[in-house]
């Protein structure tokens, strides 16, 4: 029975489903997998004998991927598990933007002892006054999990929706209401939107995104919120546009000295994903990827290694082989097996950015010598043989 | 053409929307129309030029309605203008009941000057993290214009809703989404829903509608949500469930001496209606109904007189007639139109406590005579004749 050590607290739901399957293990030493929430994973030493990480979230800044992919380590993430307690945020985050609903509540606070404070609310409600989200045009940028599931509650709220997403998926394209709009360049939101709500990973790629280019762009009296990532904003930019009151607010998940600063920015306190059912989902979802690799060898939504499903095994076993997304890797692989007298029933090939994950089912058993030879190829970090429990 | 008085500021769209045949007049004593927001004219005295107040919101508390009504001036809100208004104002007070909201950005407003507030708010945060909407029961009392717009909201967040409102209007029915389940026993909501939120008129019957049994039979955690009227609770009783935790949260709209010292309540200064978009669509209703009324003499949304439409002015003239509630009035009214020897095409009459408003479209044009005439008839004390 493999051994998982969880790093973090994860929920009671989450525990339950865990040890159906798996043994606890005190230690990481002792470990096959790991689940972790938000510890810190770069300054922890990586025992040889650990296969898979599996966050309980999105966000993998807490893990190093690449290290990992090295050491033949699969991580993934859950990316959709917190996308309702994400989008319902969001929602909140756009209300909240447009009607100084706190400030309201504060002054009644504020005002409690005074007896005829129903009377004075009256006069003092003009300056907490505000607009409605309805008939405003919201600008989704990124259309996964989350911004999906934004775009479609924005379009129930009675807005108009635009959609970016260059990489849109099909699954998040037929998850989509057909009234949202998808625009095909970024200044079409810009120009377009009163809100604008930004749902990509953080990466090379995107970072600063939201750049001082892009927020002049946008409408006068625009309101930004940020529930991704906050590298994904130049945010000295937006402290200027905020203070010239181009931009109405930002409504952002994310403190840092530069947000806690910045007038008519709202900030949170990062609970995107912070409730009850995103913590159940996403450890209930971690523990089923954990459950497939390590039971079936299937990659899904892993963030260091190609996604490969083959579904429930076919053969005496399966092997599966972590390696450099370099040149010849599979005729490597296919010789050494023809060599070995073994016959390819199903194989599979999915590479992720500089790694790829290969699995291979042969009719026939498996000698060391071939798993030996495969392991030894240059650029394979790890094989691992599977079978049918 | 029609003279409006404005009292209060009234939004640009709204007096637009009066129209060609209309303009503004400072003079209160020169209008036919005076338009008004919350100003109190219990103190004012009304010309006898004065046809109609439109009152550009719902609550009418800042009119003398039965002094109007006596001297035949309609007064008119505008139920529904701000619906949008205070669904959004419902959403957000279910969400910040959900998950401490404003505790995190408190938090984070506290630690401001630490440079590392980024990584102890990941330490921070659980304290402030909650429950989703998603897959929770919500319960609606009272589906009008507002409370059907809310069950709609509900079900679009992924929500189960419970919907009582013994007088269903089939415009709202139509108007709900088919997954809202429609509650006879008002129990069922108490017992079933995670989030209760009101949406009936104040009256003597609704008043304390939510009294100390109903919250007793509630479930432990429910939120409570009140963006009508105070007086629909029971909130001595409700300040002391809110005390032993059986009501998670009451999110009021109502800021008075029992509420603003209650645990457990998120109290704001009356919001619900306080956008720039209800603000104008009150407006434009309030100008369309004085618009109607002046040119049509058709009532809609009176709080005064009850509702008569014949639809647009068609015939040779249409009179309207203002009379007591007391019998043999509209015989004596057809009576004397038929005696001058014109057609009575189409005739409604609306009585409303102790007054009545009949509207007659006739068949040819009469003289000023006759509705000398028939303003001369015991009870009836106003005539209008209409002319296209």
């Amino acid at each position: 029975m493999y051994r998982i050590h969880c790093m973090n607290n994860i929920s009671q739901a989450g525990l339950e489903k865990l040890y159906r399957t798996f043994a606890p293990a005190k230690t990481l030493e002792q470990a096959d997998a790991a689940i972790v929430r938000s510890t810190n994973m770069h300054d922890i030493d990586l025992p040889a004998g650990l296969l898979a990480i599996a966050r309980a979230g999105t966000g993998v800044n807490n893990i190093p991927l690449d290290r990992c992919a090295k050491r033949g380590i699969v991580v993934f993430n859950t990316p959709g598990a917190n996308a309702n307690a994400v989008k319902e945020l969001v929602v909140a985050g756009m209300l909240m933007a447009s009607r100084d609903i706190m400030g309201s509540a504060q002054w009644v606070s504020d005002h409690a002892d005074v007896e005829t404070v129903g009377t004075d609310a009256e006069r003092a409600k003009n300056q907490f006054g505000g607009t409605e989200i309805a008939g405003k045009t919201l600008g989704v940028i990124g259309l996964g999990a989350i911004g999906a599931m934004v775009a479609n509650a924005g379009r129930r709220l009675g807005m108009h929706v635009l959609g970016f997403d260059p990489h849109l998926s099909i699954t998040a394209a037929w998850s989509l209401d057909h009234h949202v709009h998808y625009v095909r360049r970024l200044a079409d939101i810009l120009e377009n939107a009163d809100y604008i709500s930004i749902h990509v990973p953080a990466t090379d790629k995107t970072r600063g995104m939201i750049g001082r280019d892009q927020i002049a762009q946008a409408k006068d009296g625009v309101v930004f919120l940020n529930f991704a990532r906050d590298t994904l904003v130049d945010e000295q930019a937006m402290a200027r546009a905020l203070e010239s009151g181009h931009v109405r607010r930002y409504v952002t998940d994310f403190a840092n000295p530069l947000t806690t600063h910045m007038s008519n920015a709202l900030v949170f306190s990062h609970l995107g994903a912070s409730t009850r059912e995103a913590e159940a989902n996403c450890a209930a979802m971690a523990v089923d990827q954990l459950q497939e690799y390590l039971l079936q060898g299937n990659v899904i939504n892993s963030v260091n290694f190609g996604e490969v499903d083959l579904g429930p095994i076919q053969t005496d076993e399966r092997i599966v082989v972590l390696h450099k997304n370099i040149p010849n890797m599979i005729g490597q692989f296919s010789s050494i097996i023809a060599e070995g007298g073994l016959n390819i029933e199903n194989m599979a090939n999915k590479r992720r950015g500089d790694s790829a994950t290969t699995l291979i089912e042969t009719s026939g058993s498996w000698s060391d010598a071939v798993l030996d030879r495969i392991s030894s190829v240059e650029g394979v970090y790890r094989t691992r043989m599977v079978a049918p429990q | 053409m029609y003279k409006v008085h404005c009292l209060n500021n009234i939004a640009k769209v709204g007096t637009d929307a009066l129209g060609a045949g209309f303009s503004l007049t400072d003079s209160i004593d020169e209008a036919e129309a005076i338009m008004v927001r919350s100003a109190s004219l219990h103190g004012t005295e009304f010309s006898d030029r004065l046809l109609t107040i439109g009152r550009a919101g719902a609550g009418v508390n800042n009119i003398p309605l039965e002094r109007c009504a006596a001297q035949g001036i309609v007064v008119f809100n505008t139920p529904g203008a701000n619906a949008n208004g205070v669904k959004e104002m419902v959403i957000a007070g279910m969400l910040l009941a959900a998950r401490d909201i404003v505790g995190g950005i408190e938090w984070v407003d506290e630690n401001s000057d630490d440079p590392n507030v980024g990584r102890q708010a990941e330490k921070a945060k659980k304290d402030f993290a909650g429950t989703e909407l998603a897959g929770k029961n919500l319960g609606v009392i009272g589906l009008g214009a507002i409370g059907a717009m809310v069950a709609n909201a509900g079900r679009s967040l992924g929500m189960h809703v419970y919907g009582y409102d013994p007088y269903l209007s089939v415009k709202y029915a139509w108007s709900l989404d088919r997954h809202v389940r429609h509650i006879n026993n008002i129990g069922e909501i108490w017992s079933s829903c995670d989030y209760i939120t009101i949406h009936v008129p104040a009256t003597a019957k609704t008043k304390g509608m939510i009294g100390r049994d109903e919250i007793a039979a509630m479930r432990d955690g429910t939120v409570l949500l009140n963006y009508a009227r105070d007086s629909l609770v029971d909130e001595r009783a409700l300040a002391e469930a809110l005390q032993e935790g059986h009501i998670a949260r009451y999110m009021t709209d109502f800021a008075n001496s029992v509420t603003t010292s209650m645990a457990h309540a998120t109290v704001t200064p009356h919001l619900g209606a306080s956008t720039k978009e209800a603000e104008d669509n009150c407006a434009v209703m309030a100008a369309g109904e004085i618009r109607d009324y002046l040119e049509n003499g058709n009532i809609t949304n009176s709080v005064n007189y009850g509702a008569v439409d014949m639809g647009p002015l068609e015939s040779a003239m249409r009179l309207a007639v203002f009379h007591l509630n007391v019998t043999n009035m509209i015989g004596q009214i057809t009576g004397a139109i038929s005696a001058a020897g014109v057609n009575i095409e189409n005739m409604t009459d609306k009585s409303a406590g102790n007054y009545a408003y009949c509207l007659l479209d006739l068949g040819s044009e009469v003289d000023e005579e006759l509705v000398e005439r028939l303003a001369a008839i015991d009870g009836i004390y106003r005539v209008r004749a209409i002319r296209r």
